[in-house]
Parts: structure tokens; C-alpha cells; sequence
């Protein structure tokens, strides 16, 4: 568990993270989302006690990060790509790691076969790819067996394979009663990954809700016919909905997608698709932080 | 304090540039040292000496070890520097957020290194230069091992204080080239001023000690109060 108690981040003149309070619960992945700037990191750094809040608290199970004993048991995190030096194989970074945790050294092999490096522990790192650093990274979070599991845009160059890896993993750590916390930009990814949500926006709390709430409950059903739509958009407007019709069908907010079928059903109306909105975490997400963008390109400067 | 230390150390010499600056210290100092006796050897040989001339060996290993220094102080800052050009300084401090204690086990492994390195090396180019002055030499009263064991001790002593200096320097100034300029300026560079001010920088306590002198307190002083500081800024700073 992660604990943030009004915690607040000044860097000089700017607020990173403004009177923050979440609690990031065991057992289930959580989503850190936001815009660039919206104080994700700097809310990661407090908790790993990389940098000192500037009022308030940040504690892992209720102590702060920099009062715990062998701190890699307990939190694991990844949060610099290619943090390693590239003259030094992957087994002596993480022995290195281990070492001031006193984590037994047989780990060091196992994390690596667990993240599929074995093949390449003994060589140079700065040979590696892109997702062989991540997975570098990742093996350097998993080095402790920690409970407390905290990653940076974790799926950034990871292949396939390795995407669908790293979502079973996350799984596998949250059902095992760990606490899970991920950022991402990749709202797609967060959707299939996370249990629960918190949004940010320049550095303050803008939500704090399970994924489902954030996809599902006000998802806006399109029903897509080639039958001309008007008798179905009549008939919602008549039990108090306001359906948009489109040239293929139309769109139609807060109602029950099985109510829509049923309806479209007794018109006789073809239904081609029906279902909510796929793009309704990114609606809903643009929604929250739209007041909250701090670096929003105008349009008057985007690229013909 | 051992587990960071056997961190510290496992890790600093699974890359390659502690070696080889390693290396260098070792070839420097004897080499510099012999060019030194040779330029006394010649200047008797074309008159512009003394035919009689007498020179103990410490005279020339004294500018011979405050080259080393500069060299020494590549190795020294190198965990520390390094840590910070790769970004590994924040996985360390999540590893052991005790900062005081990470950068304790790093000077630890560059001052033992130090230490070793200046009495080997101090050691052979005092030998060393003694075969080149051949007769020239000034007369060793308890045997020329002990004078160039006691040399090479000096040395150790030396190089190690400077290690403590310089990677408390490093985690202060973070990057490797304001580093080397700041340790050598200290270390080397401050022999240039003028003697009343000189003799309480490292670099004058070094020449004089390496020459005989009494213990280093000057050297011990910026040492201590080098890694203090250090210590008291890393706590403090966001990494």
C-alpha cells in the first residue's frame, strides 16, 4: 500500500505535485495517468524517496521510503530507462543491487531468467535493445520480491511478446496481494492492464475511480444500420434520450446497450454494430484533464 | 556497511575505466619519478651541477606523486561520476536510501585502492629513482627497502586522502569533468600559490610530506571536511 497525504512538490517556481491524497491499494493494478507534466514522476520520486516533499507525506505501508530496511524487499521499482552503465554486464548490475539489500545471489540469476536475459546476463549492456532495457529494469524491480511493485511507462519498447508477458506478470503480482502502480501515456494499454485509475492534471488529483467506472458506465452506444435511423432516434427521444444520427446510424448517451438492441429490434431496424463507445477512456480521459493540459500544442502551430 | 561496501566494490571493477586508470597511477608515478632523477643525473653531467652532488630519492618522487594525484583522481571519482552519467544514482539510493552510506562505501573502495596503489607504487619509483641517480643519490642511513618502504607508505597515505577528497568532491559537483578540474586544482594546481597559503591546500601538504615532512593535518582536514560535506549535501538534495 502507498500512501499519499497531501504531499506537494515545489521545483523552484513550479508545483509538480499539488496537496496530493491517494491511496494506492495491494491487490489490484493501478494506473497512474496523465498528461506530460502532470506530476507522475515527481509522484513516483516521492515515493521511492528520490526527492523530499515539500509539505506532506509519502509512506509504503506506512512507513516512509527512506526509514525502510532493505528497501528493494519491500519496493520494487523502474522508473529510468537504461538506467545502467553500458560497460557493465546485466549480473553485475543487479549483483551490485542485491547486494546492499542482501538479497542472496542465486536471485540475481533467477530475476533474469524470469525477465528471459540469461542468455545475455554476462554481456555489455549497452548492447542491449530498447526492450532489453526494459526488461533489465523490470528484472531489477522483481529483484527483491518486493510487495510493492512501481513502474514508468514499463511497456515503452517492449515487443509483443513482451507487452503480453509483462500484462500477465502485473496480474499475476496484483492477485498475488501485491500493490501494483504503473504509469502510462498508452490509454489503451492502461485499460487491459489496470484494475483502478488515478488521473492527474498539473500535479493535483483529477480522479481517482475503477477502470470500469472510467469505461463503461456512461459510454455512449453507437448503433451503426443501413437502414435509415430515424424511427430508432424517435423512439429514444421518446423515453428521454438525445440520440445524434450520423449517415450510418447514431449515437446515444446514458442508456443501456441492451435496451438500444431491444428497441432497434422491434423497429425492425437492421443493426449492423452495436456497443459503446471503444474510445470512451480517451474520451472520458480527455474530459478530465482537458483544463489540465500544460503543454497543449495550438493549432495554429501544428504541422500541415 | 559490508554490504554496501562488497556492492560498491564488485561493482566499480566490473567496468573498465577503474583499471586502466589504475594502471596509469601505477606507471606514472615511477616514470615520472625516473625522468625526474635522470634530469639530475644530466644536469651534473653537462656542469650545470655540481659534480658532487647529492639527491635524496623523495625529491623527485614529490612532483612524481602530485602527477599521480591528477591521474588518482580519474579513478577516485569514477563510482561516483559514473553513477550520475548513467542515471544508476537513483537506483542506488532506492537500494539504499542511507546516501551518507553509498557514498562511505564508495570512498571506502577508492581509498583502499588508493592506499595499495600508493605504497606500490610509491615504493618502486623510490627504488627506482635510486638506480637512475646511481651515485648521486644521498646515502640511505637504514637501507635503501626501508627508505623506499617508508616512501611508499608516505604515498599510500597521501593517494588514500586524496581518494576521500576527490569522491567527495565528485558527489557534490556530480559531473566528471568539473570534478578533475576542481581535484586537480586542489591537489596539484594550489602548489603554484604563494607558500603561506599553499602549505594549507592538499597540494602543499602533499609536497611536503611526500618530502619528509610531518604528518599531512592540512590533507586529513579537506579530506574530512571534503566528505562531510558531501555527505551532508547528498542527504539533503533531491537525486
Amino acid at each position: 500500500m502507498i500512501t499519499f497525504a497531501h504531499a506537494t512538490k515545489r521545483y523552484g517556481p513550479t508545483t509538480a505535485l499539488d496537496d496530493l491524497t491517494v491511496t494506492v491499494r495491494p491487490g489490484s493494478v493501478t494506473g497512474l495517468l496523465g498528461p506530460n507534466g502532470a506530476g507522475k514522476s515527481t509522484a513516483l520520486r516521492l515515493a521511492l524517496g528520490l526527492d523530499r516533499a515539500t509539505a506532506g507525506d509519502v509512506t509504503v505501508h506506512g512507513i516512509p521510503y527512506r526509514a525502510l530496511r532493505h528497501p528493494l524487499r519491500t519496493v520494487g521499482a523502474h522508473v529510468d530507462a537504461r538506467a545502467f552503465h553500458p560497460g557493465r554486464s546485466a549480473r553485475a548490475h543487479l549483483t551490485a543491487l542485491a547486494r546492499y539489500n542482501r538479497i542472496p545471489a542465486r536471485r540475481v540469476d533467477d530475476v533474469l531468467g524470469l525477465v528471459g536475459l540469461s542468455d545475455v546476463a554476462g554481456k555489455r549492456a549497452g548492447g542491449f535493445s530498447l526492450g532489453m532495457a526494459q526488461r533489465l529494469g523490470l528484472a531489477g524491480a522483481l529483484l527483491g520480491d518486493p510487495e510493492v511493485v512501481l513502474l514508468d511507462e514499463p511497456v515503452n519498447g517492449l515487443d509483443t511478446d513482451g507487452v503480453l508477458w509483462l500484462r500477465g506478470l502485473l496480474r499475476d503480482l496484483a492477485d498475488q496481494g501485491r500493490t501494483v502502480l504503473l504509469s502510462s501515456h498508452l490509454l489503451s494499454e492502461l485499460e487491459v492492464t489496470a484494475d483502478h485509475v488515478v488521473v492527474l492534471g498539473r500535479g493535483r488529483l483529477l480522479a481517482d475511480l475503477p477502470i470500469a467506472d472510467l469505461v463503461g458506465r456512461d459510454a455512449p452506444v453507437v448503433v451503426r444500420t443501413p437502414d435509415a435511423p430515424a424511427p430508432l432516434a424517435d423512439a429514444l427521444v421518446e423515453i428521454g434520450h438525445h440520440p445524434q444520427v450520423d449517415g450510418h446510424g447514431l449515437t446515444v448517451d446514458g442508456v443501456d446497450v441492451t435496451l438500444v438492441g431491444d428497441l432497434a429490434h422491434a423497429l425492425g431496424l437492421r443493426v449492423h454494430h452495436l456497443a459503446p463507445a471503444p474510445v470512451t477512456l480517451e474520451a472520458r480521459y480527455l474530459d478530465l484533464v482537458a483544463d489540465d493540459v500544460q503543454y497543449r500544442a495550438r493549432p495554429e502551430e501544428r504541422i500541415a | 556497511m559490508m554490504a554496501a561496501v562488497r556492492a560498491e566494490w564488485g561493482r566499480t571493477w566490473s567496468v573498465r575505466a577503474p583499471w586502466v586508470t589504475l594502471a596509469a597511477v601505477l606507471v606514472t608515478v615511477p616514470l615520472m619519478a625516473t625522468v625526474l632523477a635522470n634530469d639530475v643525473v644530466h644536469a651534473v653531467s653537462t656542469g650545470e651541477l655540481p659534480p658532487g652532488t647529492s639527491t635524496a630519492p623523495a625529491v623527485a618522487l614529490g612532483p612524481a606523486v602530485q602527477l599521480g594525484l591528477v591521474v588518482l583522481a580519474a579513478l577516485a571519482m569514477h563510482p561516483v561520476t559514473t553513477e550520475y552519467a548513467t542515471g544508476t544514482a537513483r537506483l542506488t539510493f532506492q537500494a539504499e536510501p542511507r546516501r551518507w552510506l553509498v557514498l562511505a562505501a564508495k570512498t571506502t573502495v577508492v581509498t583502499v585502492t588508493a592506499l595499495l596503489a600508493g605504497v606500490a607504487t610509491g615504493t618502486a619509483a623510490t627504488f627506482a629513482v635510486r638506480a637512475f641517480l646511481g651515485v648521486h643519490a644521498a646515502p640511505a642511513p637504514d637501507g635503501a627497502l626501508a627508505e623506499a618502504l617508508r616512501a611508499g607508505l608516505r604515498t599510500g597515505v597521501v593517494l588514500a586522502l586524496a581518494a576521500i577528497l576527490t569522491a567527495g568532491i565528485a558527489a557534490v559537483v556530480r559531473h566528471a569533468v568539473g570534478t578533475l578540474a576542481l581535484a586537480a586544482a586542489l591537489l596539484a594546481g594550489a602548489l603554484l600559490l604563494p607558500d603561506p597559503v599553499s602549505r594549507w591546500t592538499p597540494a602543499g601538504a602533499v609536497a611536503s610530506f611526500v618530502e619528509g615532512g610531518g604528518a599531512p593535518w592540512a590533507l586529513v582536514a579537506w579530506a574530512v571536511v571534503g566528505f562531510a560535506a558531501a555527505a551532508g549535501v547528498l542527504e539533503r538534495r533531491d537525486a
